[in-house]
């Protein structure tokens, strides 16, 4: 009896029987009618939050998943931070919230708090699926594979230039199996699980797809993310823990803090656990409950006219007071505010690296401005000595589009020049150019902190900002960026070039062009790749892992290499890369 | 005997013309280690530059006395029929207030001051254009305006080692926008309406230097161009022989940064001065 197709014109509880009947034979879980006969705005929420929780179980082991057998991995942070937001918004909407007004608040937020590539396409995702489920106050089987699909095509319209082997091919996989499985007729559950499966697949197939991958022996990061985002939500639509336990059986770091509870509204969420006995309350304990839901989640409700127990985490527990004291007569009452486990680790995280805001300068010299993202204090000091505001990049982290909107509308210039200085901040530099208010932004593609460097050194302070976005851009392809780096796995790089675990090596603007044993041989090989006919000063900025020491060796040693030329040696304080060295 | 005399000030460089006519300077002063030494007069500009570089006490500058200027105004006021005195910027010294203030201790009505809002050689074009005009028989109402058009229309790069000098003499201005860099870079400034102003920052020498000859030919038709520099000679002559190809037709003629500019600019300053055909 699988997979019978809903014709037109049979009574809708005919199908529904067969749905349920055919689940029941078939191996494919969730069959248990738990959702029924759609998804609803209190049900979309659960499905989000869970979906957080899940994904930032996964969180570590997605940023594994690197390409560049280096530790800078962020994409399972980025994209977990990014779903967080949305999950955050959603959270303290009543239950009687339509599917639409989730969908909208989840993408809002996530927009908004987008960090790196794959949380931005990540936003694009949600976006789609907002702008699908428009209008709707619950969603049909149907109406949640178009959302899924809808989905799939903002996010393939948000990036110029779309690859397949990514993120967009597992969406748009997954939203096919998604449209199929709505075809036979399949419930919400079923069709979302098969759009897990289809997305396991997709995965599976991206090193197929995408050379760097199959080199790398890994499968694609972003692609891995969205699974799992599909995965948490369903999950909880039926009725599947997503706890830290479930996350840690299922291949996630186990010592990444329980979110679990939050899905099923048992453990502890931002509110106050509110309890209370009430005596003599001629309502039902199921509309007792019910309006408690209304209120908040991990509704309790039990007893009778004589004594009734009641529990609920809510955001205002006033309200439900005054509920109670309208029905009858209250006693014990208990409030607790609690507090939020994911604060602190996104405390913690944020904490490893602190993101320091944009201070407007005291007094601004002409109306335009330049805000820059910069990874590591010392790197964040040298920008901010050149003039510019400064964004910091986080250490795995990288600031959501509202820090760099933040930084931007609060930095007293009416026009501003913003430099990413990183190609995984690129898309999130757009969207908050795109969505400024208060001032007039150009982004300048740097895709290195060398290159925001020279752009910056570009500026001129007499002209016009269509001048100095043309200038900024023609310095910033001038500067040529090496860049050193420890090797966390053996691995294949580059044009075939091996490097073992604990060595090092060196890219070239972004390609991997050398391996050593040691940082300094890596960084003087890299520089026999490069032009060096045209040099005339060469920057050594050493990180975290180096020392001025290092530094300075190294400096003389490019001074021999590559002379005449300048070298300068500079504290940039960088995490994860010991040296970058600029050419000019 | 020129109808209108005309009187300037020791940071303003004298043209061959200008000296032709006879241009009286008032020299401002350099305060170094306890001795008080005219501009141009008491200490060559060599001389500074050399005592700069060995120097542990840093100079300060000060405008002429009242009296110097009280002088040079009757000395010129019994030669000539009035009198014209261009000041260095009223901005960058209180040189133009203390001629402002002599002028009106003698006679207001004959001696006309007026603030160049420049200095070193581009404002020494102000100075010919009203020494030749007044030694023509031109009087100052019909001279005025034309100096204003010059005035519009001259600019002065400069790169500079270090901003440390302006800083601690003071001048600044909007330059502090790019000092204090943790990288080592070359600022370019500009002189224009009177006041410094931040140009760009470019990392070496010879970066910069192609920077200002790119920033002279966007400012094309120019009318006169002089290069100038602070002890930085060879420099000076690199910006020449690079101009020339962008500036041909016109003489690039040549100016001295005298000692009390170059406490402020500090030694290693080198520059192009410019007067553009159109204002703007």
């Amino acid at each position: 009896m699988a997979g019978v197709p809903a014709r037109p014109g049979r009574p809708a509880g005919a199908v529904r029987k067969r749905r349920l009947m055919a689940a029941e034979a078939r191996d494919l879980p969730g069959g248990s009618g738990v959702d029924a006969p759609g998804t609803s705005g209190g049900r979309l929420r659960g499905a989000i939050l869970a979906a957080s929780a899940w994904l930032d179980g996964h969180a570590e082991r997605v940023n594994g998943l690197n390409v560049f057998p280096v530790p800078d991995g962020d994409t399972g942070t980025n994209m977990s931070l990014t779903l967080q937001a949305a999950a955050d918004a959603v959270r303290p909407l009543p239950g009687s919230a339509t599917a639409a007004e989730v969908a909208r608040v989840a993408y809002q937020a996530a927009m908004m708090g987008a960090r790196g590539n794959s949380g931005v396409i990540l936003s694009q995702l949600l976006r789609g699926f907002a702008q699908a489920t428009n209008g709707k106050e619950s969603l049909a089987p149907h109406d949640l594979a178009f959302a899924l699909s809808e989905a799939s095509r903002v996010a393939y319209r948000g990036v110029s230039r779309p690859v397949e082997g990514t993120i967009l091919t597992v969406a748009r996989k997954a939203a096919e199996a998604a449209e199929a499985a709505a075809r036979l007729g399949q419930s919400n559950v079923e069709v979302l699980a098969a759009a897990v499966l289809a997305a396991a697949d997709a995965v599976a197939e991206t090193p197929n797809q995408l050379a760097v991958l199959r080199m790398a022996g890994v499968v694609d990061s972003g692609g891995e993310g969205y699974r799992v985002v599909l995965e948490g939500a369903w999950r909880f639509l039926s009725g599947r823990d997503v706890g830290a336990a479930s996350a840690a059986a299922s291949g996630a770091d186990p010592r990444r803090a329980d979110l679990a509870a939050l899905a099923h509204g048992e453990g502890h969420i931002f509110g106050f656990c509110t309890e209370f006995l009430l005596e003599g309350c001629a309502l039902a304990s199921q509309e007792v409950q019910a309006a408690m839901e209304a209120l908040g989640e991990s509704v309790i409700a039990v007893g009778d006219v004589e004594m009734l127990r009641v529990h609920v985490h809510t955001l205002r527990p006033g309200l439900a007071l005054e509920f109670a004291v309208d029905h009858g007569t209250l006693a014990k009452v208990k409030i607790e505010n609690m507090t939020v486990q994911h604060r602190e680790i996104a405390a913690r995280s944020a904490a490893a690296a602190p993101v320091a805001m944009a201070r407007p300068p005291s007094s601004p010299v002409g109306t335009i401005g330049v805000v820059a993202v910069v990874p590591g204090d010392g790197l964040g000091q040298v920008f901010r000595s050149l003039g510019a505001m400064v964004v910091g990049g986080g250490q795995t982290m990288n600031p959501s589009v509202q820090e760099i909107l933040a930084a931007v509308n609060g930095s007293g210039y009416p026009q501003v020049v913003l430099l990413p200085n990183n190609t995984n901040v690129l898309l999130a530099a757009r969207h908050a150019a795109a969505l400024a208010t208060h001032a007039c932004i150009d982004v300048i593609e740097t895709r290195t902190v060398p290159q925001g460097i020279g752009a910056l050194l570009a500026f001129n302070f007499q002209t016009d900002l269509a001048t100095n976005v043309a200038a900024m851009t023609r310095a910033a392809h001038t500067v040529r960026t090496l860049e050193c780096t420890r090797a966390v796995r053996d691995a294949v790089v580059g044009d075939g070039l091996r490097v073992g675990a604990g060595e090092f090596l060196a890219l070239l603007d972004g390609d991997v062009v050398a391996t050593a044993p040691t940082a300094e041989a890596a960084v003087l090989e890299a520089l026999g790749r490069a032009p060096t006919a045209s040099l005339e000063i060469a920057t050594v900025y050493y990180g975290q892992e180096a020392d001025e020491e290092a530094a300075n060796a190294l400096a003389a040693a490019i001074r021999v290499r590559a002379s005449p030329v300048e070298v300068e040696v500079v504290a940039g304080g960088q995490p994860h890369y010991p040296f970058i060295v600029s050419l000019e | 005997m020129s109808r209108t005399g005309v009187i300037t000030d020791s940071t303003i460089d004298l043209t061959e013309r200008a000296a032709q006519v006879g241009v009286e300077i008032v020299p401002l002063v350099v305060n170094w280690d306890g001795e008080t030494l005219r501009d141009r007069v008491d200490i060559s500009t060599e001389a500074f530059y050399q005592r700069l570089r060995g120097s542990k006490s840093m100079p300060k500058t000060g405008a002429p006395s009242i009296g110097a200027y009280q002088d040079a105004f009757r000395r010129g006021l019994a030669r000539h029929e009035s009198l014209i005195c261009v000041t260095i910027s009223s901005a960058l010294s209180a040189t133009f207030e203390v001629a402002r203030q002599a002028a009106e201790t003698l006679e207001p009505d004959r001696i006309h001051v007026f603030d160049s809002r420049s200095v070193t050689i581009a404002a020494g074009w102000i100075v010919e254009r009203a020494a030749e005009m007044g030694a023509a028989g031109k009087a100052p109402a019909e001279i005025q305006p034309q100096m204003e058009s010059v005035r519009e229309r001259i600019r002065a790069y400069a790169i500079l080692d270090t901003l440390e000098f302006l800083q601690r003499g003071g001048r600044i201005g909007r330059a502090a926008a790019i000092a204090g860099t943790l990288l080592s870079v070359k600022p370019i400034i500009l002189i224009k309406d009177g006041e410094v102003h931040p140009v760009e920052r470019v990392r070496t020498v010879a970066g910069a230097t192609r920077r200002v000859v790119e920033i002279v030919a966007g400012l094309a038709p120019i009318e006169r161009i002089a290069v100038m520099h602070g002890d930085a000679a060879k420099n000076a002559e690199v910006l020449g022989q690079q101009l020339q190809s962008h500036v041909s037709g016109v003489q690039i003629e040549h100016g001295e940064i005298s000692s009390v500019i170059g406490v402020h600019g500090g030694p290693g300053l080198f520059g192009a001065a410019l007067l553009v055909a159109r204002p703007g």
